[in-house]
């Protein structure tokens, strides 16, 4: 058999890994070169912004003209993370104005162009941009992003929609959170949340004619989570709603706010064929409920959902005393599922 | 019996064929490696934009995302159990339970943390989703109610990690070791690709060397090189083989490795499956297989997910005995998963994991102590009788040490370009030298320790965990 190579070629693949390993480290000093320049010379350039931003808030942001700041102030990379900063650590009106300002001379132009762009970063920098210092002339692109295919944009862009405080963006936002996944909702909950009472308002209306299951959902949603009124009207047309989900969100939304009405609709829904309603009744039933509840918890106790008999047992011991004296009752032999999820809720801390 | 010229002539023929097979298997592996490495840096950049395109501050300030259990499964973690539940108390995120498997520890461990967080027994009645050991006893916190300590008999990591599966009624859990310290910052960007990722049930992220950092309640304040010599090398070790060995499969369906220490998988996913299987060393990777198996098996996607962030930060061992009996116990766990799921080998109908995974992790990682021993000593043998080529030697050691440094510097300028944990001169060139160090004693030791595996197999088929030296996380320097 013939080797299959000689030295000659050996020789070659030694040079090419010596090759491979001078550009590795050279590539190696080069990043650390450049990473360690341009980190200082961007915190050097931010410091630099945060000083004159600091004197403008004081001395009156309206004055800002086009080339106040200079071009390697104003360059996006240093004049977006500068004023996210400050909005995260100011509430301030002279600093609305500013970014209004310093947005509109120096980054929307950037994001009209990018909101329709193929890299995905620019169109996430553009959402930012548009959450930053959203304005009403802002809604074309603004609603653009909010149907961008990356969560990580979408998301970002429904802060701006909402912050714009326009209904009709809101609504948007309310389909897109009504089409996500469960798990993915609570971004868009707190969008409205952080837009404050009007937004709420405005949410309200939408809900009341809205005759739209996905956006039901997420108005739904919200309340469960933020329900500072009567919630039996709002939510009366979606009582008996064949789908689980609704059914549930209702759940937690008549948990929250304590009346007779909300006390029965929660023991009906211990009878719910859906185990998720009943484990949430069962909670609710424990929060706002009284002794008149015990049959009904008595009968959960036995229900075919570990969870639920362990959610029955905890609102039984909830109940003080007569709940106790239920649950220490239960026999293992006759009840043994009802007595391990009593004997669960009386050990507990 | 033929004549002794006649046995030069065939034994240089022999040598000749050996002489092209380990060319060859040089040059294929390798290869490979430096593919999985390109791979690698795609996907690495790729996430360090996405990184800073996050807003995990929204997730943070939440207080309605999807509840988290924290598994940590401890036996005999006396020294470091109460540092780690401490520092999972101090993450940022919200919705968390907190839940310790003591799997029948001979020393302290359940004692601590009876102290410590003021433990009362409860009587927990939720069904057995996976058969365990049987627990002695269940205690919840009563100054911290998300607390739960489940303390059962003694069966080994995966089956505490299933008792804690069995009393976890979140809808994710994420696993970790009791020696190790995770990373708040970084935990919160593997929750926020967990859960912002709907169709995916099982994820991993980096993890690497704590012994050398300055540590504190809240995480690493200061990342350094350790001082020992064996744990400097694993700082090498650990970062060349989660950036190459975890993210360079992220662009062929993820990993096939999620490592038991830094894990974070769908609940019902896990229980579906009937959780880790206890009879295995290295359970982590066993699951990783069956869950793409079973996946692949119901038309679902298979694929896992992976992190490059440093979500975990380890004590490594120090000693060659600790980290001998370690990598024999981990080629053991490798050996173990690839025979149990020797059916997906080079089987079209399992796609890219078994036409492609598991070959390359049969061929180049199980086999690779084998060949790597029967190069050294065949070389040997041949310079002993005068048929080695001694060029060819001399240029095949060079290169193997050659491409395993390139590996490791192409590494470490990838984490310049994105996490910059080793920032420091100092740091970079220490591990530029280790890098180089670890081809002159230690990698012969490795390959050792590594057919130790094979040996312990055809021994007695069986095998213990070997203890590791604890030295808790206040005294690592």
């Amino acid at each position: 058999m013939k080797p299959l190579l000689d030295e000659n070629i050996l020789a070659k693949v030694a040079i090419v890994e010596l090759s491979l390993l001078f550009v590795a480290i050279l590539l190696m000093v080069i990043v650390k070169v450049y990473y360690t320049k341009k980190n200082r010379s961007t915190k050097e350039s931010q410091e630099e912004l945060k000083n004159i931003l600091l004197d403008w808030i004081f001395s009156g942001a309206a004055a800002v003209e086009k080339d106040a700041l200079p071009k390697r102030l104003a360059s996006w990379q240093v004049l977006l993370p500068v004023l996210e900063q400050f909005s995260e650590k100011l509430d301030d009106e002279a600093l609305e104005q500013l970014k209004i300002r310093l947005a509109a001379l120096y980054l929307k132009p950037l994001a009209r162009i990018w909101t329709c762009k193929r890299s995905w970063r620019k169109r996430n920098t553009a959402a930012r941009i548009y959450y930053l210092a959203p304005e009403r002339d802002d809604q074309k692109e603004i609603l653009t992003l909010i149907h961008d295919k990356s969560f990580l944009i979408r998301s970002i862009a429904a802060h701006a929609g909402v912050k714009t405080g326009r209904p009709f963006l809101i609504e948007e936002v309310l389909k897109l959170m009504g089409r996500e996944h469960v798990r993915r909702r609570h971004i868009y909950r707190h969008a409205i949340k952080i837009g404050g009472w009007n937004v709420y308002e405005i949410v309200i209306d939408i809900y009341k004619n809205s005759r739209n299951a996905v956006v039901d959902v997420a108005c739904l949603d919200i309340f469960s989570h933020e329900m500072a009124t009567d919630p039996h009207k709002l939510i009366e047309r979606h009582v008996e709603s064949p789908s689980p989900e609704i059914r549930l969100i209702i759940a937690r939304i008549v948990s929250k706010y304590p009346s007779r009405q909300s006390l029965q609709m929660l023991k009906n829904y211990l009878g719910d064929p859906n185990p998720a309603v009943r484990l949430e009744a069962a909670k609710g039933v424990g929060i706002l409920g009284d002794a008149s509840c015990i049959e009904q918890l008595k009968k959960s106790l036995s229900d075919n959902d570990w969870q639920v008999r362990a959610q029955s047992a905890l609102a039984l011991k909830s109940f003080g005393e007569e709940g106790v004296q239920v649950l220490r009752s239960l026999h293992p032999d006759t009840e043994p599922e009802a007595y391990e999820a009593g004997r669960y809720a009386l050990t507990l801390p | 019996m033929p004549p002794a010229s006649t046995f030069y002539q065939i034994y240089f023929e022999y040598y000749t064929a050996f002489e092209n097979g380990i060319l060859v298997y040089y040059l294929a592996v390798n290869g490979i490696y430096l593919l999985l490495f390109f791979g690698a840096f795609y996907s690495v950049l790729r996430r360090q934009m996405k990184i800073e395109a996050e807003h995990v501050e929204i997730m943070l300030q939440s207080e309605d995302t999807a509840a988290v259990s924290l598994i940590v499964p401890a036996y005999n973690e006396e020294e470091t159990i109460a540092f780690c539940v401490q520092t999972l108390f101090n993450l940022s995120y919200r919705q968390k339970n907190i839940i310790i498997v003591n799997d029948g520890s001979t020393d302290r461990t359940l004692q601590i943390l009876k102290d410590a967080y003021g433990l009362r027994r409860i009587h927990y009645s939720q069904p057995e989703a996976i058969k365990t050991q049987p627990v002695k006893n269940f205690y919840q916190s009563v100054d911290y109610p998300n607390l739960f300590v489940v303390d059962k008999f003694n069966g080994g990591s995966g089956d505490a990690v299933n008792a804690g599966i069995n009393v976890c009624s979140t809808h994710y859990f994420f696993v970790t070791d009791a020696d190790s310290l995770v990373d708040n910052e970084e935990m919160s960007r593997l929750l926020r690709f967990m859960i912002s990722r709907t169709g995916l049930a099982a994820c991993g992220g980096s993890i690497r060397v704590a012994n050398g950092c300055e540590i504190q309640l809240r995480g690493i304040t200061k990342v350094g090189f350790p001082t020992n010599y064996l744990a400097s090398i694993q700082v090498v070790e650990y970062l060349r083989s989660f950036f190459v060995g975890r993210m360079g499969w992220d662009l062929i369906g993820g990993p096939i490795i999620i490592s038991g220490a830094c894990a974070f998988f769908q609940t019902d996913v896990v229980k579906d499956l009937g959780g880790f299987d206890p009879e295995m060393i290295g359970q982590d990777f066993e699951f990783t297989l069956r869950y793409k198996k079973e996946m692949m098996d119901n038309n679902e996607d298979p694929t896992t997910g992976f992190i490059p962030e440093p979500v975990i930060w380890t004590e490594v061992p120090t000693t060659l005995k600790s980290l001998g009996n370690q990598r024999t116990r981990w080629h053991l766990g490798l050996a173990q998963g690839l025979w149990k799921h020797l059916g997906l080998t080079f089987n079209p109908r399992y796609g890219l994991v078994g036409l492609f995974s598991v070959p390359f992790f049969i061929f180049a990682d199980l086999f690779a102590p084998i060949i790597e021993f029967l190069g050294y000593f065949l070389i040997g043998f041949d310079f002993a009788i005068g048929a080695a080529r001694a060029f060819f030697v001399v240029y095949l050691i060079l290169l193997t040490i050659g491409f395993g440094w390139l590996l490791s510097i192409f590494c470490l300028a990838l984490e310049q370009l994105t996490f910059r944990k080793y920032s420091s001169f100092r740091d970079i060139s220490k591990f530029l030298l280790f890098s180089l160090m670890e081809n002159i004693g230690y990698r012969q030791l490795h390959v050792l320790w590594r057919l130790r595996a094979f040996w312990r197999i055809a021994a007695s088929g069986a095998y213990h965990w070997g203890d590791i030296a604890r030295k808790g996380f206040k005294k690592i320097k």
